[in-house]
């Protein structure tokens, strides 16, 4: 249990502190130096995995790589540009939403079904950022 | 250096927000299809190509020479701790289920909230607290079922 309890959990503490970092940051620098700098981090990583015996090689499927790729960056730009206009105690929690999308979607291009229970945990979700959404307005 | 322009209105962060979200839903449809054929770490040096294809375009977009200091700081933090946590989410999904990983990860907002009312001093109503725990309580019933 503990193989996939502790990346769990130490991967709550990275994102749950990646909101407080990055709002620090945007309060004197652009989201674009924070991109920036993950486009550093992200070649390190990159790096590390290439020496430890990673290989790439060339098949269709790198097409979808390429397209996660351009979408982790437009995701944390999109993230970056709200954090930037927004308090992290809101943003974060309305962009920790995303798994409706990713329901939505894998449902119209993979044709997952949607049971029941995923209904009521994307009604629970829609809430959850409507009542948001207004607690921001009223501020 | 110059301090970006402070944009008030919830139109301002919600829609980017909302962007965010639909954008990493589609993250998350797509890196399914890839690791269908690619490991982790194929997808995760792939991701740091389109980064690096980004850089020179956002280099050219920021326009600003950042000093060393607090803000650099936190800027490169804020780096590592995303790609520090993309691995950590591989590393989890490779021992256990979604259904297990996905719960435990999505109470992430738990932390930002605790951390924006004691460091960043902001206020953290009742209501955020509600709604955040609904936002979460969603998650977890999407994964489970």
């Amino acid at each position: 249990m503990l193989d996939w309890l502790l990346p769990s959990l130490a991967y709550v503490g990275a994102i749950g502190v990646l909101g407080i970092t990055s709002k620090f940051a945007l309060r004197t620098l652009p989201w674009q130096v924070v991109i920036i700098c993950a486009a550093l981090a992200y070649t390190v990583t990159a790096l590390a995995l290439l020496a430890t015996g990673t290989t790439l090689t060339l098949e269709p499927a790198i097409g979808w790589a390429l397209l996660v790729g351009a979408l982790a960056v437009c995701g944390l730009t999109f993230f970056n540009m709200a954090l930037e206009r927004g308090e992290a105690s809101m943003v974060v929690p309305i962009s920790a939403s995303y798994p409706l999308a990713g329901t939505l979607l894998a449902a119209i291009v993979l044709a997952e079904r949607i049971t029941v229970g995923r209904v009521a945990g994307m009604t629970l979700i829609v809430i959850g950022a409507v009542i948001l959404g207004r607690a921001g307005s009223e501020r | 250096m110059s301090a970006p322009q402070a944009t008030h209105g919830t139109a301002a962060w919600l829609v980017p927000a909302l962007a965010y979200v639909v954008t990493v839903g589609a993250l998350g449809v797509g890196t399914e299809l890839a690791l269908d054929d690619l490991s982790w770490q194929q997808v995760a040096i792939w991701t740091s190509v389109a980064y690096l294809a980004a850089t020179p375009l956002l280099v050219i977009k920021a326009k600003v020479r950042p000093q060393p200091g607090p803000a650099l700081l936190a800027a490169l933090a804020s780096g590592a701790l995303a790609a520090f946590s993309l691995v950590l989410f591989f590393v989890a999904l490779g021992s256990g289920e979604v259904s297990q990983v996905v719960p435990v990860t999505s109470a992430y907002p738990v932390v930002t909230l605790i951390l924006a009312a004691t460091l960043l001093r902001e206020r953290v109503t009742t209501t955020q607290v509600l709604a955040t725990a609904l936002i979460i309580g969603g998650v977890v019933l999407l994964s489970v079922s």
